[in-house]
């Protein structure tokens, strides 16, 4: 990783730390909230379901592809927080700030992306 | 008679006629803003769309939860207050171990009453003649509570998940029981009997602040009423409640009973 890129991933770590929208019905205890990771890669599929909403992205590790499967809060919430459901789609580059799932797997819970138009959103 | 005198009375009659429509038009205006469609323009209007207040912390708020949003323990005789503090713990423990626990609500499942009125998403009241209607965002859900009418007899009531609920206005309050909660319907894992019998009393505390003080009684599991209430803040009139129909299968139950995320 060069100096500059590090950099602006440190940047948006950190603006990534504050809270966004959400909600508090049941656990999201499966994911590490302690750990944050940035993803940059190719949105896969953007699934604007209840009840939450998924994007599928798939990022460059080590010369393969990795699908990571991260998941947002509901549609309800989201539109409050600026996404609709043609804020992103399939083909868009993105990067994501996640707390990755605590088992492994190649998923996490969105926190904040960065969309094609230039916002930064927060997905909970 | 002179012509004069005849459109005198012409111009005066139509005076007298205006008068009396322009009367009618303002008080059955007045009636409808006072109660929309009710015809009842003393009681308060609680029309809108409401939202649980004070709102609920976002996932990643390190805040301590405000206690009007902490469930409060439910007076349960033994052994069910010792097997509901079990699981609290058991949940807890999930939690700590990264497993949480599924509820209602994560497996898109109608939380029934009195959850439902714990307002996870927005909620919408609507008065019209002879009902007052709650239309959860959760769920699309529609719990309908009928005004004026008998009490429904526990023995008599078909088990659904808000069971059948019935409302009087005392005042400025009104006052809603409902009986015929299911059985395995539970709100926050606390166990009750057909007879459990749940009056709310929801009035203003303050402009578009509404109190809905819950008071359920059951014989058979509960050693006393037990009390708690909920705060509700109305939205303005532009706030649009959203379709909601679960149709993703990536929350799914893992081995161990846990709710987890399918991969791809």
């Amino acid at each position: 990783m060069n100096r500059r890129l590090g950099v602006a991933l440190a940047a948006m770590v950190a603006a990534f730390a504050g809270a966004g929208p959400a909600t508090a019905h049941h656990s999201f205890a499966m994911f590490d909230q302690t750990q944050t990771v940035v993803l940059q890669g190719l949105v896969g599929k953007f699934e604007w379901t209840n009840p939450h909403a998924f994007v599928i992205i798939d990022v460059p590790v080590g010369g393969r592809q990795v699908r990571y499967t991260l998941e947002c809060s509901s549609p309800t919430l989201m539109r409050h927080a600026g996404w609709k459901f043609n804020t992103i789609k399939a083909g868009d580059r993105i990067r994501v700030a996640m707390h990755p799932l605590k088992d492994g797997k190649p998923g996490g819970m969105l926190a904040k992306v960065k969309v094609p138009d230039g916002r930064l959103l927060a997905a909970w | 008679m002179t012509e004069t005198v005849q459109r005198r009375r012409l111009i005066w009659g139509a005076i007298i006629i205006g008068c009396i429509v322009i009367l009618a038009i303002a008080v059955l205006g007045t009636r409808t803003l006072l109660a929309p469609g009710d015809g009842a323009a003393a009681h308060p209007n609680i029309t809108g769309v409401w939202n649980r207040y004070p709102p609920y912390l976002d996932t990643f708020s390190k805040e301590e939860e405000p206690a009007d949003l902490k469930v409060v323990e439910p007076p349960l005789k033994e052994p069910y207050l010792t097997e509901w503090r079990n699981m609290r713990k058991r949940r807890a423990d999930a939690d700590a171990a990264g497993r949480p626990l599924p509820t209602p609500s994560s497996l898109c499942r109608p939380e029934g009453m009195p959850a439902i009125m714990g307002a996870h998403y927005a909620m919408e009241f609507l008065q019209t003649p002879g009902q007052i209607t709650v239309v959860a965002e959760f769920l699309s859900q529609v719990r309908r509570i009928y005004l004026d009418q008998p009490t429904p007899n526990p023995d008599d009531v078909e088990p659904t998940f808000n069971g059948t609920a019935v409302a009087k206005w005392i005042g400025d309050t009104l006052e809603v029981t409902t009986y015929g909660v299911k059985e395995d319907v539970r709100y926050e894992d606390i166990p009750h009997s057909n007879r459990m019998k749940i009056v709310e009393r929801w009035h203003f505390i303050a402009p578009d602040i509404l109190q809905n003080d819950i008071t359920i009684e059951d014989p058979q599991y509960l050693s006393k009423p037990y009390k708690f209430n909920f705060k509700y803040k109305r939205e303005k009139s532009d706030y649009k409640i959203g379709e909601f129909v679960c149709e993703n299968d990536k929350n799914v139950i893992e081995q161990d009973g846990s709710i987890g995320v399918r991969t791809e």
